[in-house]
């Protein structure tokens, strides 16, 4: 029995070391943070937080709570599985065209949202290599009321033709995020509130 | 060159009549050497003296109304000897079967001389003076100077309800993917997964309650994963047994589903070469297959045989009517290679294998977010259809599958005790899987999964010990002993795992002339050590699943969680035989199974189904209470088997949606949106149905069959039902041979048709989708053989959902996303070839 045992873990240390699983840390996120600034005062922020990933404890989310005005709000989306902890938001800019965010629910109106009004008003701020909206920079009109706001970060794969076009924000405002090809990577939920 | 040996010595025939013998008049026990009549032949002594003269029997009259039960076995051994003639005078009486039986009706009263041959064997010649009652027959072989182990009898009929697919039946799956091959059986349908290729399922279990035993060797790979097809290359089959019922005392005691046996062809010892090839085309997926075998021994070698084979197959994505299946290309390889030597009783083989596949996974998959699986599943057609193409390029998401096996194996016979068999095997199963990522960066499988597993069996199986002339006892014994090392890389999903592992059986059969009796025991220790990354074990601990002090290390890298399981099991089966064809059987069994590792810790997000996994670290094993009735029909022109069978499964181990406290579903938020909670949970499960089959021929050129297969399945703590129990299945086909035409022999066409229930006892929140509708396939095929510079070439035309018609399966995975294949047509072209220039047959 301790032969086999021998034998066997022989061959698991022959067998480690090619299987590695580090390349694969950049395919997990863990959080979504949302930085909304205003000029002249200091920025609001709100986390999507599941820092041991799916399973485990369940995630905590922060509200937004803003007063009114003109803001802009960036995405930005992390790893902390990882040791030290990973942004991912650089791997998304990289391959901005592949890549879409988008801001739906009852407090945003916008070129995704079928929501005609709610308290906040995002229009796109950043564009990829295609002159198509990114969504990681947008700016935001805050104005007294609450609902909730959904950010999704879809991946439209690069195939012929392409997921990702000129219409593919109408198509989800007139169908919802199903009308459009690719998968999606991260969709959270938060509770605004504009005062 | 053969000098023949003789030994002739006739062990008597006590016959149990009216004026009865003394039942020791036949010393059937006592050794052969010792029994062996004092005028028996030395070793070289001149060939045996002609058959005795016997008379004629007498003519019928009514008085001639004796049975007679006779029973023909090798006077050392006690093997049954099949296929032996038995005359008396000129007159041929019988054929002994495979269990060297033979019945004799109206016999008269009176002296009957009876003289039983067979070529290899001396001629046995035995007088009776009764008209009722059994007699043994012993018959000493010929020996020679190179001895030839003796073949031996075909193993005993099972117990259980079994399909044997050989032959033709065989070649008609050729090309096709392993599980497909099994589905012909009543009672074995298929879960496909997305790739396209599936695993068998048997009354409805499948994955791990399933033994699949490749050359005697139980195969081990991940065969818990829904989308994990079994590696094996269905072309290295000669033949393929699915046993349908626990089979846990022979195969192990996890095998409470039933147990494929795939079996490669005999070894060649005749000097010579043989072999077969095949090449099949196919049309759906504009591809194909190439396989080949060559078996061949030397006489400079005596008692050495070589086979080698290989097969590689390649196809496309395949198409449904409407769209084709993007990606789901596919190419595998299959090579093997054996050495067999022989030598006085020992038999010795070594034999390696490997079957490796890369597999494309359908474009049309969408499991990463629930809401995006739910929205797909309801479009009448995947999204972005219009732009599937069918080509043979294979991207992620795709699989690669790698599975090796070395095995040795020796046999050794011992004339007056046995035979024994110590088999030693060692299996690498490497699988990765390729996901869809977001970062093109990123190389490498998102999932790899690394098995190794150690197997070691040793069974002694003890010659028949005659009890009477009407009774004997066969039976076997074995240990076995394992261990596995499993390594996991990859996105969180499974723990690593080592564990050794060992188990004791003995299985006794009474054999009477048209009874059976069976019982089997067997125990099995398992002792398993998980070693669980600290992050995924403070994850499960946070999850309330595992207590903090429950493993070993808490505060190390890795944790190492210990489980032991103790599992039995128990058959008792009986057969009888009524008449000449009718037979019925029936077996009740206890056998249990082990969890596996991802039953006891997965925390995540399952890897087939949106839905957040939750296991159980603490689950027993679970126990199946079996009993099946099984009734046959084997006459000239009719062939029927049908069978019923209920299983109640204790702690039946179910991945299925949680309920909460309020009776509703639980949904948890991911990253990825709120999913459905599954979890692992030990309920209380019932397994019942039928199935079967008739052939008959009205005329010898018109064959009809027909199948049914039933399976029902319940959840009796709830009453829910069981997800992936395939529904209602009736087959019914259509076979006419005509004349041969000249060199052209052997031709035959069939069509046949399949009609598949809609399953309409489902759970809604186990399977998201209601149940697809009924649908109808229709098949055909014509085939023919020839002769063709003395070797037999068969030549095949197959077609499959030949009406093109739409339709999802119940148990395919791909019936969220897109349709099954439309029609589909192979063209198969078989060469087998020999030295020797017999053509083979089947």
């Amino acid at each position: 029995m301790r032969g086999t045992l021998m034998l066997s873990a022989l061959i698991t240390i022959a067998a480690c070391g090619e299987d590695g699983g580090s390349t694969n840390s950049q395919e997990v996120i863990t959080t979504v943070t949302l930085t909304f600034t205003k000029a002249g005062s200091t920025p609001v922020t709100a986390e999507f937080d599941d820092p041991d990933g799916d399973g485990g404890d369940p995630p905590t989310v922060q509200p937004v709570e803003l007063s009114a005005g003109m803001y802009t709000m960036t995405v930005g989306f992390e790893n902390r599985l990882s040791s030290p902890s990973e942004s991912i938001t650089p791997e998304v800019m990289d391959e901005s065209d592949v890549h879409l965010v988008l801001f739906t629910g009852t407090a945003v109106v916008g070129p995704a949202s079928p929501t005609t009004s709610g308290p906040l008003t995002q229009s796109y701020g950043d564009m990829d290599a295609n002159g198509l909206p990114v969504g990681l920079t947008n700016t935001v009109v805050a104005a007294a009321g609450t609902g909730t706001l959904t950010v999704t970060l879809r991946h439209l794969p690069p195939e012929e033709p392409p997921v990702k076009a000129t219409d593919t924000l109408s198509l989800a405002k007139e169908g919802g995020l199903d009308a459009i090809g690719g998968s999606t990577d991260a969709t959270v939920d938060f509770m605004v509130t504009v005062r | 060159m053969t000098r023949v040996v003789v030994v002739l010595f006739f062990l008597v025939a006590a016959t149990r009549s009216a004026r009865a013998q003394p039942s020791d008049a036949g010393v059937p026990d006592a050794p052969p050497a010792d029994a062996a009549p004092a005028d028996a032949a030395p070793a070289d002594a001149p060939p045996p003296p002609p058959p005795l003269p016997v008379p004629t029997p007498a003519t019928p009259s009514p008085a001639c109304d004796g049975t007679l039960d006779g029973h023909v076995v090798d006077a050392v051994t006690h093997d049954a000897i099949a296929a032996a003639t038995v005359t008396v005078g000129s007159e041929l009486l019988a054929q002994t079967d495979d269990h060297g039986r033979f019945t004799l009706t109206r016999v008269c009263p009176g002296e009957l001389v009876f003289v039983v041959e067979r070529a290899d064997y001396n001629p046995a010649t035995q007088a009776i003076q009764a008209a009722h009652g059994a007699i043994e027959i012993e018959m000493t072989s010929l020996a020679s100077e190179t001895i030839e182990i003796r073949e031996k009898a075909p193993a005993p009929t099972e117990m259980r309800s079994t399909a044997e697919i050989s032959g033709a039946r065989l070649e008609r799956t050729r090309g096709k993917g392993f599980s497909t091959a099994l589905a012909d059986v009543p009672g074995v349908s298929e879960l496909r997964s997305a790739t396209g290729v599936a695993k068998p399922i048997i009354r409805g279990q499948f994955g791990r309650r399933l033994l699949i035993l490749v050359d005697g060797i139980r195969h081990r790979s991940q065969e818990w994963g829904l989308d994990h097809a079994p590696e094996i290359d269905p072309f290295i089959a000669d033949k393929i047994q699915v046993v349908r019922g626990a089979g846990g005392v022979r195969y192990g005691s996890d095998a409470i589903g039933g147990v494929v046996l795939v079996e490669p062809p005999p070894l060649r010892w005749q000097p010579g070469y043989s072999g077969e090839a095949h090449l099949i085309g196919s049309s759906n997926g504009r591809g194909g297959t190439f396989a080949g075998r060559l078996q061949a021994a030397s006489d400079r070698a005596p008692g050495l045989s070589t086979q080698i084979e290989g097969s590689v197959k390649r196809l496309a994505a395949a198409e449904t009517p409407t769209y084709a299946l993007d990606n789901t290309g596919l190419f595998d390889v299959g090579v093997s290679a054996t050495v067999g030597y022989r030598r006085n009783n020992a038999e010795y083989k070594i034999s390696y294998r490997r079957y490796q596949a890369r597999l494309g996974v359908c474009a049309c998959l969408r499991i990463h977010n629930i809401d995006d699986f739910l929205a797909q599943a309801e479009l009448g057609e995947p999204l972005g259809a219009d732009a599937f193409t069918s080509d043979f390029e294979i991207d992620r998401p795709y699989q690669t599958v790698a599975h090796d096996t070395a095995l040795v194996r020796g046999q050794w016979d011992r004339d007056h005790l046995g035979t024994v068999t110590a088999t030693y095997s060692f299996q690498h199963d490497l699988r990765r899987e390729y996901d869809v990522v977001r970062n093109a960066a990123t190389a490498g499988a998102q999932f790899n999964f690394r098995l190794m597993s150690h197997e070691l069996e040793a069974v002694f199986e003890h010659n028949p010990i005659h009890l009477s002339e009407h009774w004997h006892l066969r039976g076997a014994a074995g240990v076995v002993g394992g261990a596995q090392i499993h390594h996991y890389s990859g996105l969180q999903l499974v723990p690593d795992f080592t564990s050794i592992g060992g188990g004791v059986y003995v299985t006794e059969r009474l054999i009477g002339h048209s009874t059976d009796v069976e019982l089997g025991l067997r125990y099995d220790l398992l002792a398993r050590d998980a070693s669980l990354e600290r992050i995924d074990f403070l994850r499960l601990v946070r999850s309330g699943q595992l207590a903090a002090g429950a493993c070993t290390d808490p505060g190390a890298d890795q944790v190492t969680c210990a489980s032991r399981f103790h599992t039995f099991a128990g058959s008792l089966g009986a057969k009888q035989q009524i008449g000449g064809a009718w037979s019925i059987k029936g077996e009740l069994s206890v056998a249990s199974r082990a969890p596996n590792t991802d039953e006891q810790y997965i925390n995540g997000a399952a890897p087939t189904f949106p839905v957040l996994g939750l296991g159980k670290p603490d689950l027993d094993p679970e126990t199946t209470y079996s009993s099946s009735a099984t009734v046959a029909y084997d006459g000239q022109r009719l062939k029927l088997e049908a069978s019923a069978y209920a299983n109640a499964i204790d702690d039946y181990i179910y991945f299925g949606p949680a309920i909460g406290a309020d009776g509703m579903p639980i949904f948890d938020v991911l990253i990825r949106g709120t999913f459905p909670r599954f979890s692992t949970k030990a309920v209380d499960a019932l397994f019942y149905g039928a199935d079967g089959g008739i052939e008959v021929a009205p005329i010898p050129a018109l064959e009809l069959g027909a199948q049914a297969s039933l399976v029902r399945a319940k959840n009796a703590d709830d009453g829910s039902y069981l997800a992936f129990v395939p529904s209602d299945h009736y087959r019914g086909s259509i076979t006419y041979h005509p004349p041969d035409l000249g060199p052209v022999r052997k031709s035959f066409v069939t069509v046949s048709g399949t009609y598949a229930t809609r399953q309409k006892r489902f759970d809604l929140a186990a399977d998201f989708i209601a149940p697809p509708p009924a649908y109808f396939l229709l098949g055909a095929e014509l085939g023919t053989e020839t002769t063709i510079a003395d070797q037999t070439v068969r030549f095949a035309l197959q077609g499959a959902n030949l009406t093109n018609a739409r339709y999802r399966d119940y148990t395919s995975l791909m019936r969220y996303f897109a349709d099954e294949p439309g029609w589909q047509l192979w063209l198969r072209m078989s060469v087998f070839f020999d030295s020797t220039s017999h053509p083979k047959g089947t």
